[in-house]
């Protein structure tokens, strides 16, 4: 036997058949590692079997502190639905956020046409600046064009 | 007349309260008993355990009968201990006069129950120097006589795994208490 099998062997010790058992006792004495895994497994086994057993001091009062702690829910209830609304919640307070941060970006960026008789509501006059400067870079491209032509 | 496990789950699942504290009240010592092994801790062990039960109310529902309740209960209480033990602010703390207590209760006579305590202590403390899962493995199997299949189902790994944590985890143990006990040597025991 080598000490590959004798580890295979102390893995299962205590289960051991009692030829393998003398088997790996025979490895062990002319083998100082195993000798001394065995010994060790057998001082832990040996000891093992004097532990007292754990228990609760106060079984009935963990009991009652388990039954108290409980959720008011029946098993199964979930808080999943409450999840979903509270990311669409986020969802829709992110998108409100860019809408109106693009609406701040607009109104700072693009010129407000003039009026003498008040502010414009019409719509059109945002729209009307970058119909407009897309015509001139069309006619700049253009221009170009021609220049290098 | 007396309900079977399966029926006092099937009550307690659709929310019979007094079903479920039957179940609380036969299983509650072994989830015990785990926790404070690992935990080497009466207080930590005693919120593991009511955190298990409470894992177990929220997922009756899924409770399938092929897997034994204890079973559940095992993989349940050991993921929490798992947990607790790798939060980087848990500190571990030496056993406690209350698990002084705990020891001494199930001992007969008072000199035996001293002799009894200070193994059960030394193996302990042992155990404490065992890597997280080492200590669970050898928890189950060694202190709670679970067999290797049964670990390996509650840790959900192959039984070689299984083997070869307890193998080392019972060298380490065997080494420490060699090392730090020597004046009980086996010739006591």
């Amino acid at each position: 036997m080598n000490c590959e099998e004798s580890e295979k062997l102390l893995m299962r010790f205590g289960q051991l058949a009692n030829r393998e058992e003398e088997e790996l006792r025979a490895h062990a004495a002319g083998c100082p590692a195993c000798a001394k895994a065995l010994e060790f497994i057998e001082l832990e086994q040996r000891w093992i079997k004097k532990v007292v057993p754990a228990e609760p001091l106060h079984a009935a009062a963990l009991t009652h502190k388990i039954m108290q702690a409980l959720p008011a829910q029946k098993p199964g209830f979930s808080f999943r639905f409450l999840n979903a609304l509270r990311v669409g919640f986020a969802a829709g307070t992110l998108a409100l956020l860019f809408w109106l941060g693009s609406e701040l970006l607009i109104e700072k960026n693009f010129h407000k046409p003039a009026s003498a008789d008040g502010p414009l509501l019409n719509s059109s006059a945002y729209i009307m600046h970058p119909l407009e400067r897309k015509t001139k870079t069309i006619r700049l491209t253009e221009r170009i064009k021609s220049k290098e032509l | 007349m007396v309900l079977t496990e399966p029926e006092i789950v099937k009550k307690a699942a659709s929310g019979d309260r007094s079903a479920f504290r039957q179940l609380v009240e036969t299983h509650q010592r072994f989830v015990y008993a785990v926790a404070v092994r690992v935990l080497h801790n009466v207080h930590e062990a005693e919120d593991a355990t009511q955190e298990t039960f409470i894992r177990l109310w929220k997922n009756l529902n899924n409770y399938r009968a092929e897997i034994k309740l204890s079973t559940w209960l095992y993989r349940i209480v050991t993921n929490i201990c798992l947990d607790m033990l790798k939060s980087a602010n848990n500190k571990r703390n030496r056993m406690t006069e209350d698990d002084t207590k705990a020891a001494n209760l199930f001992a007969q006579h008072a000199d035996e129950a001293i002799h009894l305590r200070d193994l059960t202590m030394a193996v302990e403390e042992a155990a404490a120097q065992l890597p997280p899962v080492q200590k669970i493995i050898f928890v189950l199997r060694d202190l709670q006589g679970l067999s290797p299949q049964e670990v390996s189902r509650i840790m959900e790994t192959s039984e070689e795994k299984i083997k070869s944590n307890l193998y080392h985890a019972r060298v380490a143990i065997g080494k420490y208490l060699k090392q730090h006990y020597q004046i009980q040597n086996t010739a006591e025991l």
